[in-house]
């Protein structure tokens, strides 16, 4: 695939595409794998991380939580 | 199998939406009527996962409302249910909002713009990376570290307060017309600005003829997209800002 040169314009539909991201989803939302939607070659690791980053951090969440339960119904730590 | 909401558009829409149009996963999209309201519904696997595609289904339905002539309300992405009766349970449950939410909207259409900076160069170039890190042990590594941030926030700032300007101009070429003004927390954490703004359908042309009077700079440029369906302002009462559609189900 052919490089875009920097100094293009950033493509309107890249930047139309995440705001339809940015209008319809909630953050809290974690997308999958098949995001494809790039803004100069960053966005797609920015925004993957961040929605990652949130389902990472409920899943941490969850886990000490769990912990936590298992813990207590197991008395406590020995 | 679940229930996917789309959309409500108001009682007198009650016709079937177009035959040809298809939801998510290429679902065929129904009616379903709800005291005082329509809803645009469709069947949909279980657990429907987040997709670009996904995202595109569900705004092509809602697109598709809007072509009515009416306004509809849109649903989030991914608001399920387990059956469609479950699904005018909920609707029920927020009847009198979602009614005067509809109602408000008639007449109007969401209006946003993009603010960026111009090229590639420069949004790569305001990536929101940390600084590559400093060996630890070499003399003044904090010091350092320190410095490349604040240098990148002088650069980055410099851009963000670029963009509150362009704002601020378009704002007031576009004030005539605007009845309501919402602001997107971004996804990215890019120097972006997105601002949606709710316009009478009947001075879209005005307002984006108002966007055209303010000159961009060789640095910046900016975005017109609509009209679209309201998105950002379908807050129904509850804790939600219905930034991103009403939300009735978690």
């Amino acid at each position: 695939m052919a490089s875009v040169p920097d100094d293009d314009e950033l493509e309107t539909e890249e930047l139309v595409l995440g705001d339809l991201l940015n209008h319809v989803l909630d953050k809290g939302v974690v997308i999958g794998g098949t995001v494809t939607i790039s803004i100069a070659d960053i966005d797609l690791v920015v925004l993957d991380l961040r929605l990652l980053l949130t389902s990472v951090e409920t899943a941490v969440r969850r886990n000490i939580d769990q912990t936590l339960k298992t813990l207590t119904t197991a008395g406590g730590p020995s | 199998m679940t229930t996917h909401l789309y959309c409500v558009l108001p009682n007198e829409r009650r016709d079937e939406p177009p035959a040809d149009l298809r939801g998510i996963d290429g679902a065929r999209v129904r009616s379903m009527q709800v005291e005082g309201l329509v809803a645009w519904i469709s069947d949909a696997e279980r657990g429907v996962p987040v997709s670009i595609d996904g995202v595109r289904a569900h705004d092509a339905v809602v697109e598709a409302a809007l072509e009515t002539g009416a306004t509809p309300v849109p649903a989030r992405f991914g608001q399920e249910f387990a059956s469609d009766d479950a699904c005018r349970g909920a609707l029920e449950n927020y009847s009198d909002s979602v009614t005067s939410l509809l109602a408000d909207m008639q007449g109007f259409v969401e209006m946003t713009l993009i603010l960026t900076p111009s090229t590639r160069r420069m949004l790569r170039d305001l990536e929101p990376g940390l600084p590559a890190m400093v060996d630890p042990g070499k003399p003044g590594a904090g010091r350092e570290y320190m410095e490349s941030l604040q240098a990148r926030e002088a650069a980055t700032g410099a851009v963000r307060r670029s963009l509150d300007s362009l704002a601020q101009k378009l704002t007031e070429a576009t004030k005539a017309f605007v009845r309501r003004r919402a602001v997107h927390d971004q996804v990215t954490r890019l120097p972006l600005r997105t601002i949606s703004h709710l316009v009478s359908r009947s001075d879209v042309a005005n307002y984006k003829e108002a966007t055209f009077t303010v000159s961009a700079t060789s640095e910046l440029r900016f975005l017109v997209i609509g009209p679209r369906a309201p998105y950002s302002f379908c807050a129904l009462g509850n804790s939600d800002t219905g930034l991103h559609g009403m939300k009735l189900a978690d």
